[in-house]
């Protein structure tokens, strides 16, 4: 094969071409293809190798590194790599410019696997004899780095006649390293080196190297701050001080000498390289300092300055408690350093936790507790040292707020056992002091005060598991009462907790003890509260899965059958409380739901036609017109509907839908046969169907539903309604969608020409409601309709204009119940970002209106920016800013606080502070009459919280409004409204502290 | 006494904590924008309850060196006496602290209020030099042009977060 390369080819092209020496493009190739031989290569080099301009020699050099760099790994054989191992070694000898190439070179041998045995000790003698690291570039000391990187470790076996030179050699070169890059490969890459070679004499000489850098002090330029971090070359550097057991006798002290500083940086730091240190030395080694380690973290952990360094010296007792309980001599009696160390932990906080009020009281708790947790015999130890001292302190209160605190710290204690299993199923010697802390709990439960009976409670559930039968049978009694008695919301949530674990435990007692005799809904004698409560307490149980087909089908019995308004309203209220507290991916509580719909046969088909009937029957039944049951009602359907199954959906469908047809056909508007009631709990089951669901005739349903929005004298079915179509409109295939839109089209149209103004508002609304459902599934066509929705606010009736204006509020805001994805809705990524773009148009037409008619389109503007998001909003913020200001000079109330309200999240978010920055002479002289507003003190309000944000923004530009901004807040904290006073106290701070921290730093 | 770390001594290691008072909560009256809400003692000591101690990181209200019952305000005569309770009677602090108090109400109040700090009678061995240099309004303002002590007294002052009212619309 012809040779693609001649000699003067090669050196037109690495003369003409700068990047050629980097790339040297295709030259590898051909190499490795058997096109052009290496020899050939290095002979037609020869001129520029040797040349007596230092410049030229290091660019053959450097061709002939990148060459070796690109070659196959296994493609140059050893006596090759031989001479050119010893070529590269003696570049290192020329001029400085081609020392750099040279170092890539032998960076590119050792990468390869033919090496010699006696290359690696040839290359770090050389390195060593030639180079001063610490005098090349800091990218030419990073090579340096590398090939240590490479030669050490994986060539160890050559280099160990080296001896303790080896290690001179790597402490010579990293010795007075300053640039953060470097540093962090160091950091990365000595650890494993100090722990394959033996330092010996040299030990505390390469701690102290390393050691000059900590407490790390970096604070990294603007281009730096993405690519390295503080916290990522003290951790490295952390790891380096402990790679090795001997690093244990100089790290210690330099971490405590370091602890002692005010700096709370050097303090963090020396506390987490301790944690670290302890995770990695042996216990020996601590233990030799455990006295000095021990003055120093109790006082930091006890009298720390601030919580962060408290926490951490805990962890630091934590990990040091772990580290010696890992000792051989742990068992060995009391001399031990651990025992020695947690008799001294307790000697320094036990005596604080005698006065509750003292500030020493809780970190000492706390100081015990991070002890307790480090292992078990110290969890054991503490549990019977400290804790019967503990009950002591207890008796000796009466005020039940601190003795709820000493039984809250005795609970935290008891979970730290039960993790440790340290219990006396495990361990009977511990049975005096649980015994103690069980009779503590129990006589506290039967206090009256609320506080203590929650923390007691808290502490039972703890212990709930190690209960004999008579003991457990005392706290069945104990929480029948509870549940019974007229308990704080804190107590009942804890007795909840408490049941659901004896339920977990001993699901056999609750089916024979609990559920038939202490939660008995029979023997509630006509005590209505006594009803609610039980009631309550069967469905915390029924969200347990044993106890849920028990419990669910006489639930959904009492609602169904029974005639007294007040246990259907506590069996529905208690159903809202369990399908409510059921996560949204349906995980563990799923079972709640399949029992709803199949032990409970099909309960929401059964609940609706209940609440049909019912309405019908109205005069009959009263709770129709509570309102709170009917919220219950919906609540239940609509969240039982959307976390059912497809198949379960379908069967609610075929009983319910015969139904809403026959509603929507009979509609009178006219007639107060309690349509809210009826439309919102078809709304809850048919707004959360999945999409592939079939509705039959669902056309004719949306123009009745039309019918129904733009019919209705209330407020909340017009919702229900226009929101129902909405949801119908994004879920239905596309093939029906045209035709849909095509009637609503028509039926708009023909409202617009004959309809009252009351009607094509109401018509413009329910536009709103069809876009918000058009724009969530991508509708192609959907700008024509949002055309439409834009022409409704150019209404020259301003009832109708308005309407329009606020529906940008409801496509913009996320739908709280209906409409989204929980309801599954299809809801395409960016659709308000599509919204907002389509809509933008608005802000050039109320360009060509007259300033005063322009109230409708600011309002649309500023509803429209509720839910775009920052990226968006920004890239158009010139457009729309002016029209937000303008807004603030309006005289309507109701466009001044929302454009305020607006005003006030731009200005919380640092993504707009530039553009902000630009109109802040416009912003502030708006903004100074507003925090006077006579007429709204939610004006005044909002209008000085955007005074406080304006103090974000650039100091040199609020410079020339100071003064005024300042007197301006000085009337305002003398405010009639105390609410207001309040703001403009914040205001007023914020913004001299602004300029005292410019004038601090100057 | 313990040194406490990277520091002066502390005077008063272990000082008994007080609970915090729970937020004032809205009235009715307090959202009708034509009721006038005349200043009183809790908006007093809302204001200068979360002021940081010079030496511990806890606010005058958790030292108790601050008490609502211990603000007196009269609307009409626009006068604010509050008195403070340093935690010991040989506190070096306490000039600082009652510093730090009016400096706080010289931001936070109107200037039609005259407004005067004292020490509570007993509770500490200089209280009449003190009281005498709060109540001179040409020492309280040469100290404030001293940089470091307003340095001090703005870090005890911004320590705590704003706290904002309550919007509710109606």
């Amino acid at each position: 094969m012809a040779t693609p390369w001649t000699k003067d080819s090669l050196l037109e092209a690495i003369k003409t071409n700068p990047d050629f020496c980097v790339n040297c493009p295709t030259l590898a190739q051909d190499i490795s293809e058997q096109r052009l031989n290496l020899l050939t290569l290095v002979e037609h080099l020869k001129d520029v190798l040797t040349d007596p301009e230092p410049s030229q020699r290091a660019v053959g050099t450097l061709v002939l590194a990148t060459v070796l760099r690109d070659l196959p790994k296994d493609f140059v054989r050893e006596n090759e790599l031989k001479f050119i191992t010893a070529f590269f070694c003696d570049r290192l000898k020329d001029h400085h410019d081609v020392i750099p190439a040279a170092l890539k070179g032998i960076l590119s041998i050792l990468q390869m696997k033919n090496t010699a045995k006696e290359s690696p000790a040839e290359i770090l003698r050389s390195l060593v004899l030639n180079l001063n690291c610490q005098g090349q570039r800091h990218e030419d000391r990073l090579v340096i780095y590398r090939i240590l990187d490479l030669l050490v470790l994986p060539h160890l076996s050559s280099l160990q006649d080296l001896g303790p030179d080896l290690v001179y050699h790597i402490m010579t070169a990293v010795e007075g390293e300053r640039d953060p890059r470097n540093l962090v490969f160091l950091f990365s890459m000595l650890p494993s080196i100090i722990k394959s070679l033996s330092l010996g004499h040299l030990t505390e000489d390469f701690f102290e190297i390393m050691a000059c850098y900590f407490p790390v002090d970096f604070n990294p330029s603007a281009e730096q701050r993405s690519q390295i971090t503080r916290e990522q070359l003290a951790t490295g550097l952390a790891c380096v001080l402990t790679a090795i057991p001997s690093f244990a006798d100089f790290a210690i002290p330099l971490a405590l000498e370091k602890l002692d500083s005010p700096i709370r940086l050097a303090k963090m730091d020396s506390l987490h390289l301790l944690i670290k240190g302890f995770d990695e030395f042996p216990p020996e080694k601590v233990a030799v300092h455990i006295s000095p380690i021990w003055e120093s973290l109790s006082r930091e952990a006890l009298s720390g300055s601030d919580y962060e360094v408290r926490e951490s010296s805990r962890r630091a007792v934590t990990h040091l408690l772990r580290c010696l309980s890992e000792s051989s001599t742990v068992n060995e009696g009391k001399s031990n350093p651990m025992r020695q160390l947690l008799s001294d932990v307790v000697a320094a906080s036990t005596s604080c936790l005698s006065e509750i009020q003292t500030t020493l009281f809780m970190p000492a708790a706390d100081l015990l507790l991070a002890a307790a947790k480090s292992a078990p015999p110290a969890c054991e130890y503490i549990l019977t040292k400290v804790l019967p001292s503990v009950v002591d302190f207890f008796h000796t209160k009466n005020d039940a707020a601190d003795r709820s605190i000493y039984l809250r710290i005795i609970s935290r204690f008891l979970t730290v056992c039960k993790s440790f299993e340290v219990t006396p199923l495990n361990n009977q010697e511990i049975t005096p002091q649980w015994n103690l802390l069980l009779q503590l709990y129990l006589s506290s439960a039967e206090h009256e005060s609320n506080l203590e009976l929650k923390e007691a409670l808290f502490g039972l559930t703890t212990l709930t598991p190690t209960l004999n039968s008579s003991e457990r049978e005392r706290l069945y009694n104990l929480l029948s009462t509870f549940v019974d008695r007229d308990c704080s919301t804190e107590v009942r949530e804890q007795c909840r907790l408490c049941l659901c674990e004896i339920g977990i435990h001993f699901p056999n007692e609750v089916f024979e003890c609990i559920l038939p005799e202490k939660l008995n809904l029979l023997e509630c004698d006509g005590a209505n509260s006594k009803f609610d409560r039980r009631m309550q307490a069967q469905c915390w149980l029924a969200a347990l899965p044993p106890f849920t087909q028990r419990v669910l089908p006489s639930v959904i019995k009492i609602i169904l059958e029974s005639k007294h308004l007040h246990q259907i309203q506590a069996s529905l209220s208690a159903l809202r409380k369990l399908v409510q507290d059921i996560p949204e991916n349906a995980g563990p509580n799923h079972h709640v739901f399949v029992s709803l719909n199949e032990s409970c046969s099909n309960a929401v088909a059964r609940l609706t036609s209940w609440w049909r009937e019912s309405v019908e029957n109205a005069g009959e039944c009263a709770w129709v017109t509570n309102e709170t049951i009917c919220n219950d009602v919906c609540f239940i359907i609509s969240n039982v509907t959307r976390h059912s199954s497809p198949q379960d959906q379908e069967l609610v469908v075929q009983h319910t839908l015969p139904l809403l047809h026959s509603v929507c056909a009979t509609f009178d508007p006219s007639s107060q046969k309690h349509h809210q009631e009826v439309i919102n709990t078809f709304e809850a089951v048919f707004g959360c169907l999945h999409c592939h669901i079939p509705l039959p005739e669902v056309r004719s349903l949306c123009c009745l539903l039309y019918k129904i929005s733009v019919g209705t004298p209330f407020n909340s079915v017009h919702t229900s309604s226009s929101r129902l179509c909405a949801s119908f409109v994004n879920k239905m295939p596309i093939a029906s969608l045209e035709d849909t839109l095509s009637d609503l089209d028509t039926l708009l149209q023909s409202s617009c020409t004959q309809g009252s103004v009351q009607e094509v508002g109401l018509s413009a609304s329910f536009c709103g409601w069809i876009v918000k459902g058009l724009s969530m599934r991508g509708y192609t066509k959907l700008e024509m309709w949002i055309d439409k929705l834009i022409k409704y606010v150019g209404a020259d009736d301003k009832h109708i204009a308005m309407m329009a204006a606020q529906c940008f509020r409801v496509i913009m805001d996320d739908s709280p119940i209906y409409l989204n994805e929980g309801s599954h809705c299809t809801v395409r990524l960016l659709h308000k970002q599509r919204v907002f773009l389509c809509a933008l148009k608005i802000v050039n037409k109320s360009k060509e209106i007259q300033t005063e008619q322009r109230y409708p389109y600011l309002l649309a503007v500023i509803n429209l920016l509720a839910g775009v998001s920052q990226s968006v909003l920004s890239s158009n913020i010139g457009e729309v800013l002016p029209l937000v200001l303008e807004s603030l000079s309006q005289d309507s109330p109701f466009l001044i606080d929302t454009a305020l309200s607006t005003l006030n999240d731009l200005l919380t978010q640092p993504a707009f502070y530039d553009s902000l920055n630009d109109h802040i002479q416009s912003i502030i002289p708006r903004l100074l009459p507003l925090t006077i507003h006579a007429d709204s003190m939610t004006i005044r309000q909002v209008a000085i919280r955007c005074l406080y944000n304006v103090a974000n923004l650039k100091t040199e530009l609020l410079l020339p409004f100071r003064v005024e901004v300042l007197a301006q807040l000085t009337l305002c904290v003398g405010d009639s409204k105390r609410g207001v006073r309040q703001d403009a106290v914040a205001a007023r701070s914020q913004w001299l502290s602004v300029f005292w921290s410019v004038q601090g730093k100057k | 006494m313990t040194p406490s770390t990277g520091g002066p001594a502390m005077e008063n290691q272990n000082p008994t904590l007080y609970k915090r008072a729970a937020d004032r909560e809205i009235t009715p009256a307090e959202l009708d924008n034509n009721v006038v809400d005349p200043f009183d003692a809790r908006e007093i000591f809302d204001l200068i309850r979360n002021i940081n101690d010079p030496e511990h990181p806890l606010s005058l209200e958790e030292l108790n060196v601050v008490e609502e019952r211990l603000c007196l305000v009269n609307d009409q005569q626009n006068t604010i006496d509050v008195t403070f309770t340093p935690t010991i009677p040989h506190c070096s602090m306490a000039t600082l602290i009652g510093l730090c108090i009016r400096v706080k109400l010289l931001h936070a109040l109107p200037p039609r209020f005259k407004v005067t700090v004292k020490i509570s009678p007993g509770a500490h061995v200089s209280e009449a030099a003190i009281n005498k240099q709060l109540a001179d309004k040409e020492r309280v303002a040469a100290a404030l042009e001293n940089s470091h002590l307003i340095k001090v007294i703005n870090e005890c002052i911004f320590a705590a977060p704003p706290t904002f009212s309550k919007i509710i619309r109606n």
